[in-house]
């Protein structure tokens, strides 16, 4: 009886020893390929995204596999929006011209799929850079995608049968697999927004 | 299948005996899996026993769908499914097969060749509900497992109430809703009340197989415990345009719309066993 036990404490103490270079191994290895961001939240694991099928603004079929091969920024919004939405894409053209990284993609995801047609989307993003991707659907599952990145949504019913979307103004930046690595909140400034991108992307690549 | 055959009966027995609920979260699960060689078999097999048109879908490849249930409710092309236009017009609310349309009588809607049930065991006694389409007029539409799966406002309207209404997941194709009684008020199911120009309601009956129904207001409703009549909240905004999707059907199922008394009916085409398509004109609320 008693030897048919004895193995129990080394089986403890091993596996104490497994659990503890486990430990030691994600906190001294991972922060080695963290990036310093300084408006930005590097996520330590990265995520999968959920995607839905969607609609891209040139009105072709969009899934996940759409963001595998280039790094991607998400923007959630709408093109009735009277100011976040603008302004942040104003910053993201101008970050598109000052960042090193190579293949960046702007992603406009709308929030707004009654009024947000492809043609509405690809129109009004040419106001600000002809190569970002206007992405719509229907709402059930843009709902799903906004939930699987955390983004928030509401839509606020205004006087005269009106509408307007309250939603965050969180931008998600995307791995070259698709994955979601890093990210950013308002304010944004476009040289800081910009060296975080790079560095957050060039981190993604290892 | 011959609806009156031995087979015919044997199939709807078949059905009393199963654990309906347990078979249902089974395939609700199935439909989720993203491991791609089991996603795609599903798609296959779904391929090939039904031969769904993809024509119309924003995606045509089967297999770029993430997991079977994406593909299941498939989104359409923008304008492939255009809505009737004019505020009285009323769009067709989905895809599918007319299987009975028609007057209330009273309390009464026809399911199948003789069998009918009542307004108030549709709407499982809610009275405030049941006056409203008392001697109204029915459409039930059955969504084939083919059938584009999302479901579009018949008319601009605000969400009043919506109720989830617990029961059993018989089948609901023409061979089972000739043999089981009742069974568009016996089968789990969602209310969804509507105020616009005309007050209606959309009854989105749950099937076997189906486990699952969402709206843009609630998320995905069923599978739900505790499986009683529960009010589900309406107060986000609840206004939608004709036209706009206001949920979905994650298998095969039934709706049926509910019109008031007075002007509101379907145009004389509406019959059963007529084809029809979300946006076409299958009724009015009354003069223009």
């Amino acid at each position: 009886m008693s030897t048919s036990k004895s193995w129990l404490p080394w089986a403890a103490l091993a596996l104490v020893g497994v659990l503890a270079g486990a430990w030691i191994a994600r906190t001294t290895l991972a922060p080695a390929s963290a990036p310093v961001l300084q408006a930005g939240t590097w996520l330590p694991e990265p995520r999968t995204v959920d995607t839905p099928v969607l609609t891209d603004s040139l009105g072709r079929p969009f899934t996940g596999a759409g963001f595998a091969g280039h790094a991607s920024v998400l923007f959630f919004g709408f093109t009735h929006c009277p100011d976040v939405c603008p302004t942040t894409l104003a910053v993201l053209a101008q970050v598109r011209q000052v960042s090193k990284a190579a293949n960046l993609a702007i992603y406009l995801v709308t929030v707004d799929p009654e009024r947000d047609s492809p043609e509405v989307l690809r129109n009004y993003l040419a106001g600000f850079d002809p190569e970002f991707i206007g992405l719509t659907g229907g709402p059930l599952d843009l709902k799903s995608f906004t939930r699987s990145l955390g983004a928030a949504v509401a839509k606020v019913d205004l006087p005269g049968g009106n509408y307007s979307m309250d939603h965050s103004a969180t931008l998600f930046l995307l791995d070259d697999a698709g994955r979601l690595r890093a990210v950013f909140t308002p304010p944004y400034e476009t040289a800081t927004l910009a060296a975080d991108l790079d560095a957050a992307i060039a981190a993604a690549r290892g | 299948m011959n609806d009156d055959g031995i087979g015919a009966r044997l199939f709807v027995a078949l059905q009393y005996l199963l654990p309906q609920h347990g078979l249902s979260r089974l395939v609700h699960a199935l439909a989720r899996v993203r491991v791609r060689w089991i996603k795609n078999a599903l798609i296959r097999a779904f391929m090939r026993a039904f031969k769904p048109d993809l024509a119309d879908a924003v995606e045509k490849d089967p297999c770029a769908y993430p997991t079977f249930n994406a593909f299941f409710t498939r989104p359409l092309e923008h304008g492939v499914r255009p809505i009737t236009p004019g505020s009285t017009a009323i769009a067709c609310p989905v895809d599918g097969t007319v299987s009975e349309c028609g007057n209330i009588e009273g309390e009464r809607i026809l399911q199948a060749k003789g069998h009918d049930f009542t307004l108030d065991a549709l709407l499982a006694g809610r009275e405030s509900l049941a006056k409203r389409f008392r001697h109204g007029r029915f459409a039930t539409i059955y969504l084939a497992p083919w059938n584009y799966h999302r479901i579009h406002m018949p008319l601009a309207g605000t969400l009043t109430e919506a109720w989830y209404v617990p029961g059993r997941l018989f089948s609901v194709n023409r061979t089972t809703a000739a043999h089981v009684a009742g069974l568009f008020a016996r089968n789990e199911r969602l209310v969804c009340a509507f105020e616009g120009a005309t007050p209606f309601a959309l009854v989105l009956v749950g099937a076997l197989n189906v486990g699952s129904m969402e709206t843009v207001w609630h998320g995905e409703v069923t599978p739900r415990r505790p499986r009683t009549l529960t009010s589900l909240p309406v107060d986000a905004p609840g206004a939608l345009a004709k036209g706009a999707e206001m949920g979905r059907f994650n298998m095969g199922s039934t709706v049926l719309l509910l019109l008031p008394p007075g002007d509101a009916g379907w145009g004389g085409s509406l019959a059963a066993g007529r084809s029809v398509r979300v946006g076409e004109r299958i009724g009015s609320t009354g003069p223009p």
